[in-house]
């Protein structure tokens, strides 16, 4: 075999490498819904327009119709983070098909009719469900005491980034510290719950607590 | 230096290995998961306790301790002790979801017990006007606590004020010795010391 049959070789190697990613992770996933007739094919235009989005959330391009839920949110005696405020605006995104009062083709204007139900639905009770949109620092986990820095802790299957550039969504912790919308990143490729680690030993829950 | 080495200690979480991980010991134990046989992020069914899955306590009344030497009023169970009691009253055995009465009580395991008056009293106000009136406890807002940090008795080990199961016991075996110590015990009980951080005998 001479250098260039070797090198072409090499070449279709790699171009098999590069390929592979050309089929996104969220084609197939829990949110492709372009085997629906009312999605019209497209995989994106649920949630995304590119252009004309709407303003309903701060969420990017977005096209989906917005929540306007009022939302019980979780306290407990042992929380440090204070009262929680309503979801942000990231959570907000997600609440809009999964609290239930938005249907998930109410999108591009149109209102849908389609429902999230069964264990996907949380509903616009959250007061039993994990807190989100708190600000989640070094001081809150100084002041828990049963919390890792985010600043500090490293996520291996994020790449060592910290839980802060990995998992926070401006400091703060939102449905996506959790849960990858798009089944991209970390474990979410192979998780059915779109985990970002794997909670096998309950890996996701002792990332942040400390116990 | 010091603080880096302390960061690099709490990478492996103590819970994992404790007499709390029940991962490995059935599917329907947690299913390879540790905080799930207690906790869940999503649909928790009591406020009672972080995000509780299963059931709390199933009794309404427990037998509770009594001595005529006893100046603090006992209650019945709080929230954070009913939790503990959830499994150790021996009514409902650890499990997910449904809690585990209906296998471990009415399947043949496990005896129902709601006696706590053999058990040192909890769920009453531990507080200076106690230490007072009993003459022989230390004063929790006063005296501190040097494996908790050197927190007082009040910040570390008291809940709202209040003894629970948790002022001796840490169930995540996080805090203070409970990595290390028998029992899971805040403080070591070596020459009594555990009792002495209370009692002052």
């Amino acid at each position: 075999m001479n250098k260039k049959f070797l090198m072409g070789i090499l070449v279709l190697i790699v171009a098999g490498f590069v390929a592979a990613p050309a089929f996104a992770a969220i084609s197939g996933s829990a949110h492709d819904f372009s085997s629906e007739t009312w999605s019209g094919g497209q995989l994106c235009v649920v949630c995304h327009t590119p252009h004309n989005a709407s303003t309903a959330l701060p969420a990017p391009l977005w096209n989906h119709a917005a929540t306007a839920a009022s939302f019980t949110v979780y306290s407990s005696p042992t929380l440090n983070a204070g009262v929680l405020p309503q979801p942000g605006p990231s959570s907000k995104a997600c609440l809009s098909c999964h609290d239930g009062t938005v249907a998930i083709d109410s999108f591009g204007g149109a209102t849908g009719s389609e429902f999230v139900t069964g264990s996907d639905l949380v509903g616009t009770d959250l007061a039993n469900d994990h807190p989100v949109s708190f600000t989640y620092d070094t001081a809150l986990a100084t002041a828990d005491g049963g919390l890792f820095d985010p600043a500090t802790k490293t996520v291996s299957i994020l790449g060592d980034k910290s839980i802060k550039d990995g998992m926070l969504i401006g400091d703060k912790v939102e449905c996506g510290s959790c849960h990858d919308v798009h089944k991209t990143k970390g474990y979410s490729t192979s998780s059915s719950k779109l985990l970002l680690v794997s909670n096998a030993g309950s890996g996701l829950c002792l990332t942040c607590h400390n116990k | 230096m010091a603080f880096v080495s302390l960061v690099q200690v709490r990478v492996f979480a103590v819970i994992t290995g404790s007499p709390h991980d029940f991962s490995g010991v059935s599917s329907v134990h947690g299913a390879g998961e540790i905080c799930k046989v207690c906790h869940t992020p999503h649909n928790g069914r009591s406020r009672e306790a972080p995000l509780w899955r299963g059931r709390l306590a199933v009794y309404d009344t427990y037998r509770l301790y009594s001595s005529d030497t006893l100046d603090a009023t006992v209650n019945q169970p709080r929230a954070p002790s009913k939790a503990c009691l959830t499994c150790h009253d021996g009514a409902i055995a650890k499990g997910p979801v449904t809690g585990c009465i209906d296998c471990h009580v009415n399947g043949g395991h496990g005896s129902r017990d709601n006696n706590l008056s053999d058990d040192h009293p909890f769920s009453f106000t531990f507080d200076t006007a106690l230490a007072q009136q009993d003459g022989a406890l230390q004063d929790p807002s006063v005296a501190t606590v040097s494996s908790l940090g050197g927190k007082t008795i009040k910040e570390g080990m008291l809940y709202q004020d209040r003894l629970e199961c948790s002022s001796c016991h840490d169930v995540h075996a996080t805090k203070g010795d409970s990595k290390t110590a028998a029992k899971l015990l805040l403080v070591s009980n070596n020459q009594g010391n555990l009792c002495l951080t209370c009692h002052n005998k």
